[in-house]
């Protein structure tokens, strides 16, 4: 056999193999709990012999011997020379373990390890007691009970899911392709009835003076008035059966849960081995199905909250026996159809989610104040564990309490568009409830313009928008905030979230900034774009393999109706951008507890105004702001400043006439002045100290951190 | 913004390739009988004043430059991704791997959408060349600095056929998608 076609081959013998070890695992663990079941057991016996002859015929010995082995085992079973207990099964496990490892990775493993175990294997198939590996002092329990429909059998043909993607991406194209029809039967259907009417109305005319021309025309017109409805009707069908193609190739994607169940089995019964739990587990609605994006998406928040509900959620066998709870604790999953979603249940009878701890930690971390904690409601206290870094284990074990959790499983149903609810009672347990839409084909969204590229706001992360002129934004420390209802937010502009050197500042059109409001986990940020575009349903799709979750802000595109390309925003990274920031510029600048220092700045240009409020509100100064000398002098009368910043050049009162007025007023003799002009003439400079002003900066050469050491100087921090 | 507008057109590569093969058989189809001779079809093209070549297998389409959607903090390298008719595919700017000097696309810019180990990838070309077949004994090693561009991403080059012509670089295309720098940042 030639190389090229061995690989060939094995690639064939990986995929069979792959179900066939399935099969095995899935049947080992419910003989477990079953092991009267003989028509599982025949299952996993002629899966062990099909693996062992396809094994050898492409070469691999290793595996084909273990599969063997496996195989006489059962048969030892079967013939009931030796029983089904957990000690046999784990060895029957391993086997199928290792013979995973010999397909993927057989580097990892030594012939030692595989000899080893292939010994235990035939000594146990011969009836001896198996040698007691260390592990087992717990005992481990477990039992697996999986209800209802059994997938039901179809005929099936094997396609790679690149495949079917590619398929899907194509019907999405014919959709886009249909809209674009649409569009264009829309406007020919307008002039169609326009043209209907001039011919009717002119019919008169027509005929009387053109006679052969009307007979004509009218022949014609005829006929494509005739086309046209032709062509209207076969639209519609088209229509119809290109929506019809689109859903039949989504639906190729949707696979029945239990492919994510399935290995929840084997999963708890590890947790209970290591934890020294005893557990049921329940699986129902499986043959329910998914969109298999979804199911993957699902994959890692559905195994945390598993391992939270045997690490936490059920007690030791021990003080469940003490509390009169049945020792074995029940773990139930079940999926259940509601409407155009689908809600997946995961409850234990555990001792649930001790409200008091959640307090205690939301104190610790200093979220919360103590009166604060107590004034919460049931409800807003469990939505605290979604806080990042929230985790209740009093132990970090291996298995939970890592700290990374909750938000993670949070943000994941985030982005799936989905939602989740936890209910809970102190010592009955605990049930979270995922609700997830079947498909990710749809998304309801806001689009907006940025940059020459159209960026989608998913809209549950919408609450409004703003549309306002910059010089309305307050400013916080530097950050400028916008008023929306009663709250100050802050506002960045896309491109310096997304780190788009070029264009960070804030973007204008037409003096107007365009702010949309988006929400998270009870906080609030403004985002500038260039522009509003609209609200739209748009079919969603994941970046190429080779970046995937490996661009930042980026949770997948969507392609618009000019086939242009555009992202989808991943809103809750954005959040999290922002919380990183905050961080750093909180160690930047030392909180100032101090009270501050209130400055005015007169000056008649508004863009100074704003760069000068910034700058100084960053270094801690309190600022107001003046547009005259008269608005300067009003100001002065009615509130007490340690400094005043003036510029020369304004209309009426100039800056040397307003620093005379503010020198001559015994209020204010002695707070300082600093002039800022665009002029750098030494008779300016020498006119400004005769006027008595302490500093003078040109506004050409400015520099912040230049004129806050001189602030400083004049009147400290 | 009009032109980039338009649905990238594909050239008749297809055409193009099907010409050279049957230039090709026929030029060797006695010879090819005694003496079998070790080479490769290349698809060679300018990035600025250097002339590369990457293996035609690898070659799917070849495109006017689309409008290209630029991603947030990704690699310098990587362009952006365009629509290829429904498949999401990123372009690469080589030049700027290379470290070379970059100049604005022009009317002869193009996408060369290549394909390896499932991977789908668009490479932006200065000038397109031409199709050829070299000997695999002509290959010279890349002993050092010649050329600028990583070794480990070259399989060699070919030195020029005659006084004043460029020497062609041959690159591994395989080595370049493979390589972590590419796509991770």
């Amino acid at each position: 056999m030639d190389d090229k076609k061995r690989e060939k081959y094995l690639k064939v013998f990986q995929a069979e193999a792959d179900e066939h070890l399935k099969i095995i695992r899935e049947g080992i663990i419910h003989l477990e709990s079953d092991p009267q079941d003989s028509e599982v057991l025949k299952d996993v016996i002629r899966s062990a012999h099909t693996l062992k002859g396809s094994a050898r015929l492409v070469g691999l010995k290793q595996i084909g011997t273990m599969a063997h082995k496996m195989e006489d085992l059962l048969k030892a079973i079967e013939a009931g020379k030796q029983t089904i207990s957990s000690l046999v099964m784990g060895f029957l496990l391993k086997g199928a373990d290792l013979i995973e490892k010999l397909m993927r990775s057989p580097e990892q493993i030594s012939s030692e390890q595989v000899e080893e175990l292939i010994q235990s294997l035939s000594q146990i198939a011969e009836g001896k007691e198996p040698a007691q590996p260390e592990m087992t002092e717990i005992k481990p329990e477990f039992k697996v009970e999986i209800e209802a429909g059994k997938t039901p059998f179809r005929e099936s043909l094997r396609v790679e899911a690149r495949r079917l993607d590619r398929l899907i991406n194509f019907s999405e194209q014919l959709l886009i392709n249909l809209a674009k029809f649409e569009h264009t039967i829309f406007h020919l259907d307008k002039r169609m009835k326009a043209l209907d009417n001039l011919f009717k109305s002119h019919q008169q005319t027509l005929k009387s003076r053109f006679p052969e021309f009307y007979k004509q025309l009218e022949e014609i017109f005829g006929q494509v008035m005739k086309k046209y409805k032709t062509h209207s009707q076969d639209y519609i069908e088209f229509e119809q059966n290109v929506k019809e193609a689109y859903f039949q190739a989504l639906s190729l994607r949707m696979l029945p849960i239990s492919t994510l169940f399935e290995e929840f089995p084997l999963a708890v019964r590890n947790f209970c081995q290591e934890l020294g739990k005893k557990i049921e587990l329940k699986l129902e609605g499986g043959e329910l199905e998914l969109d298999r994006r979804i199911l993957e998406e699902l994959h890692g928040p559905m195994v945390h909250l598993l391992r939270n509900a045997v690490d936490h959620g059920i007690e030791p066998p021990g003080e469940r026996k003490k509390l009169g709870k049945p020792e074995t604790g029940q773990i139930r999953i079940r999926a259940i159809p509601k409407g155009s979603r689908l809600e997946i249940e995961i409850s234990d009878d555990g001792k649930g989610i001790d409200l008091e701890k959640i307090k205690a930690r939301a104190i610790e971390l200093g979220y919360f104040q103590k009166d604060e904690v107590e004034a919460m409601g049931e409800n807003e206290l469990r939505q605290l564990i979604f806080r990042p870094g929230f985790s209740t284990s009093e132990i970090v074990t291996e298995i939970s309490g890592r700290g990374v959790g909750m938000d993670v499983v949070k943000s994941a149903l985030d982005c799936l568009g989905g939602d989740i609810i936890i209910e809970t009672e102190k010592g009955q347990g605990t049930t979270i409830r995922l609700i997830v839409p079947y498909t990710l084909a749809t998304l309801r969204c806001l689009l907006a313009l940025f940059d020459n590229t159209v960026y989608i706001f998913p809209i549950h992360f919408l609450v409004g928008c703003v549309r306002t002129k910059l010089e309305y934004l307050q400013t916080d420390r530097g950050m400028p905030m916008v008023k929306f209802g009663q709250e100050m937010i802050p506002v960045y502009s896309l491109g310096d979230l997304l780190g788009f050197d070029n264009r960070s500042g804030l973007p204008q059109q037409n003096g107007y900034l365009q702010i949309l409001i988006l929400s998270y986990a009870q906080q609030k940020l403004g985002v500038v774009v260039d522009r509003i575009l609209r609200e739209d349903e748009i079919v969603t799709k994941t970046l190429p393999k080779s970046f995937a979750r490996r661009v930042p802000f980026v949770s997948g595109t969507a392609f618009l109706r000019g086939e242009e390309i555009a992202l989808i925003l991943n809103v809750i990274e954005i959040f999290e951008e922002i919380r990183r920031r905050k961080f750093t510029t909180a160690q930047l600048t030392p909180s100032i507890e101090k009270e501050k220092l209130r400055l005015l700045v007169v000056d008649d240009s508004l863009t100074s105004r704003i760069v000068l409020r910034n700058v100084l509100e960053q270094a801690g100064y309190e600022v107001e702001l003046a547009e005259s000398g008269r608005d300067a002098l009003e100001k002065i009368d009615q509130k007490d400043y340690s400094l005043f910043l003036v510029d020369i050049e304004m209309p009426g009162m100039d800056g040397f006439e307003l620093t005379r007025k503010i020198k001559a007023n015994p209020k204010t003799k002695r707070t300082p002045v600093i002039i800022i002009s665009t002029r750098a003439g030494d008779e300016d400079k020498r006119k400004g100290i005769e006027a008595g002003a302490q500093g003078y900066i040109v506004k050409g050469k400015f520099e912040p951190r230049e004129l806050i050491k001189i602030i400083q100087n004049l009147i400290g921090e | 913004m009009k032109e980039a507008d338009k649905e990238p057109k594909q050239l008749s590569l297809d055409q193009m390739l099907k010409e050279l093969r049957e230039e090709y058989w026929k030029s060797v189809s006695e010879a090819r009988e005694e003496e079998a001779r070790e080479g490769v079809e290349l698809f060679t093209f300018w990035l600025g004043e250097e002339r590369y070549g990457i293996d035609l297998i690898y070659c799917r389409h070849l495109l006017k430059v689309p409008k290209i959607v630029r991603l947030p903090q990704i690699p310098e390298h990587i362009l952006g991704v365009f629509n290829l008719r429904g498949e999401i595919v990123p372009a690469l700017d080589l030049r700027r791997l290379f470290g070379m000097k970059i100049s604005p696309p022009s009317e002869n810019s193009r996408l060369l959408v290549v394909e390896v180990k499932e991977i789908m990838i668009a490479l932006f070309l200065d000038w397109i060349d031409d199709i050829i077949f070299m000997e695999l004994k002509e290959l010279q090693p890349i002993s050092g600095k010649e050329t600028g561009v990583p070794a480990q991403y070259l399989k060699g080059y070919f030195p020029p056929a005659s006084e004043g012509e460029r020497m062609l670089i041959y690159l591994d295309l395989e080595q370049l998608l493979a390589s972590e720098k590419l796509i991770e940042s």
